[in-house]
């Protein structure tokens, strides 16, 4: 009789401790649903590992307060979402490993380009990398540490952006049949790459907001307002000066064009023309896609 | 701490790069004027992040033909568009922290999938995308009113244009292959009608391998819509030079072209040389002769609707 008890116990407390797993497991940084539907394949099989871990940790739990209770002792840990959240993501960061990675890579590349089922395996894939903990950090003691991090951040960003437009490129055969040996020879280029480019351009301020409102432009490129101007109105083939708008004549594309240039907003060309706005934009809109590869082409020396 | 970005996955949060401001500091450099150096910087930051989400999502994108990466169209328009190939132009919006609604300029309210909405913080070292618009209607977008990012993704699949950019080959037509898109005439037309098209004398002078082949397009332009028919003509001249014909009318016999419609003929150097405008008009048409292989396109316009035909002889 009393195993019985005990066992409808275990049975009950086994209950509630993996209702309290499932409700953790909700706010699961990886492997979440595709549009509500249920988890399948590998995003099945890592949720079920973490969630085997998360009962095993909680029942610990369960046991260390029910034995400080026991001994009287009123400190008692209490378990806040903030910490179980931590929890479970050390457990994801334990589970996720090189093989899994590859299963994730390779689900990626069995959906259609651009589609949502390939969208959401590439989140989840890049979530899953920067959770693994296996991007490497290559040439850490080459550079000073607060240029590192800049180049570092740089060359994370170009890696998985070229990891998830090149998935299908990933061949499991290569690279020791290893995934993140693909994706941290990628890093390994990418962060020379990016000091090359920061040594190019170190002389270039990084802008904030209100910086730009105070900028000027450097002397030694050209204006290319004035440029467009003086070629517009110049306008040695003709078709600028004679394009204008149905039944006004003098609403030339030259004339707009201008106007815009001396920073006149649509408002006050619509005001001076008489002319909606609607109107006046969508002509120079059109106007200017068609016109634009003639404008490239005779101004292509200055840019 | 929790981190809201691994609990709101429909927000997109990056820091912004050192490329981004390079690329922003290179464009903006072309221009004299503070406002326009400054939208062209911020708009330059907005697509780049827009840019590097697209591709962390397996999106493959066209910067270099993006208006937005041509410093000639920076400085007449005020655009933030990116081009993703097969699908169309996305407009990458920047705003700044603490703003509540999106100045949308006028000159990219058409031609557009969608809108993207980047909000960057002050210093420019981070930007979030808030959310997106389909259309826009107003020019001034409240934030409130945007669409959650976590659509975006389904959204963005569904916009697959049909490929209407397909090159037609008049070459082909002449010895007589049929193509889905355009019909014969006698199809679409009444015999009399098609008589006005080709006189009794021009069919009596012509040799058979020397006969005109016409072929009509159905489009929808104007609100409400109205039919037009696009019918091109081809007639062999010699060897390798060609008649082309292109003419424009409304598909209802007798009926006026909508007014303002515009018919624009494209050389292969995508220069415009031949442009009309319907004023009062049934009928507009061009005439011109061309060579083998030489290629054009027709553009209709009314508004802010367009049709894009590409041919080769």
């Amino acid at each position: 009789m009393e195993q019985l008890l005990s066992s409808r116990y275990e049975q009950q407390k086994l209950a509630a401790i993996n209702q309290i797993a499932v409700t953790i497991l909700r706010s699961r940084p990886v492997c979440r649903q595709f549009n509500g539907m249920p988890l399948t394949g590998v995003y099945r099989a890592i949720y079920l590992q973490a969630k085997d871990r998360l009962i095993d940790y909680l029942a610990r739990q369960y046991d260390l307060i029910k034995l400080a209770r026991q001994s009287g002792k009123k400190n008692i840990l209490s378990l806040k979402p903030v910490y179980l959240y931590e929890v479970q993501k050390t457990i994801f960061s334990e589970i996720i490993d090189d093989c899994y990675l590859k299963k994730m890579g390779l689900a990626a590349q069995s959906f259609a380009i651009n589609s949502e089922l390939r969208t959401y395996a590439l989140t989840e894939l890049i979530r899953a990398i920067k959770f693994s903990g296996r991007l490497c950090k290559p040439h850490l003691r080459k550079f000073s540490p607060q240029l590192y991090q800049t180049l570092y951040e740089e060359a994370i960003s170009e890696t998985l952006g070229y990891i998830c437009l090149n998935i299908d490129l990933y061949d499991p055969e290569r690279g020791d049949r290893k995934f993140m040996n693909w994706v941290n020879f990628k890093l390994d280029k990418s962060l020379l790459k990016c000091y090359e480019k920061y040594h190019r351009y170190v002389k270039f301020e990084i802008s904030s907001s209100q910086s730009l409102d105070r900028l000027i432009q450097p002397t030694n490129t050209p204006d290319l307002t004035e440029l467009l101007r003086e070629y517009l109105v110049e306008d040695p083939q003709g078709v600028f000066s004679t394009t204008h708008i149905r039944n006004r004549p003098d609403a030339t594309f030259t004339q707009i064009a201008t106007a815009k240039f001396l920073g006149q907003s649509w408002e006050q060309i619509s005001q001076q023309l008489n002319i909606p706005v609607a109107t006046l934009s969508s002509f120079y809109n059109r106007w200017c896609r068609r016109f634009a590869p003639l404008i490239n082409t005779e101004l292509r020396q200055y840019f | 701490m929790i981190n809201t970005q691994n609990i709101q996955p429909e927000i997109f949060q990056t820091h912004i790069s050192f490329s981004a401001h390079v690329q922003a500091e290179k464009f903006r450099r072309y221009q004299s004027q503070a406002i326009k150096a400054k939208q062209v910087y911020l708009n330059t930051l907005a697509v780049y992040v827009v840019n590097s989400y697209l591709n962390l999502i397996g999106w493959s994108t066209n910067l270099s033909h993006s208006d937005s990466w041509n410093p000639i169209s920076q400085t007449m328009m005020n655009v933030a568009d990116l081009q993703i190939p097969g699908y169309g132009k996305l407009e990458c919006r920047p705003i700044l922290i603490g703003q509540d609604t999106v100045t949308v300029p006028p000159e990219v309210c058409s031609d557009r999938i969608g809108y993207l909405i980047v909000m960057l913080d002050l210093d420019l070292q981070n930007a979030q995308l808030v959310g997106f618009a389909r259309q826009v209607d107003l020019l001034e977008l409240p934030i409130a009113q945007l669409e959650s990012l976590s659509k975006f993704p389904t959204y963005l699949s569904q916009q697959k244009r049909a490929e209407s950019s397909v090159t037609a080959d008049l070459n082909e037509w002449m010895k007589g292959a049929l193509n889905s898109n355009w019909q014969q005439l006698e199809e679409l037309f009444a015999p009399t009608v098609v008589l006005k098209f080709r006189s009794k004398q021009e069919l009596a002078q012509s040799p058979a391998s020397l006969s005109p082949e016409s072929r009509v397009k159905l489009v929808e332009l104007g609100t409400p819509p109205q039919t037009i028919a696009l019918i091109l003509g081809i007639q062999p001249l010699g060897d390798r030079e060609f008649n082309v014909s292109i003419k424009v009318s409304n598909y209802q016999c007798g009926q006026y072209l909508p007014e303002g419609l515009e018919l624009v003929i494209v050389d292969c150097q995508s220069h415009p040389v031949m442009i009309a405008q319907a004023n009062q008009t049934e009928t507009v048409e061009f005439c011109f002769s061309g060579e083998l292989q030489e290629k054009f396109t027709v553009e209709i316009s009314l508004e802010s609707q367009l049709v894009v035909e590409k041919f080769a002889i």
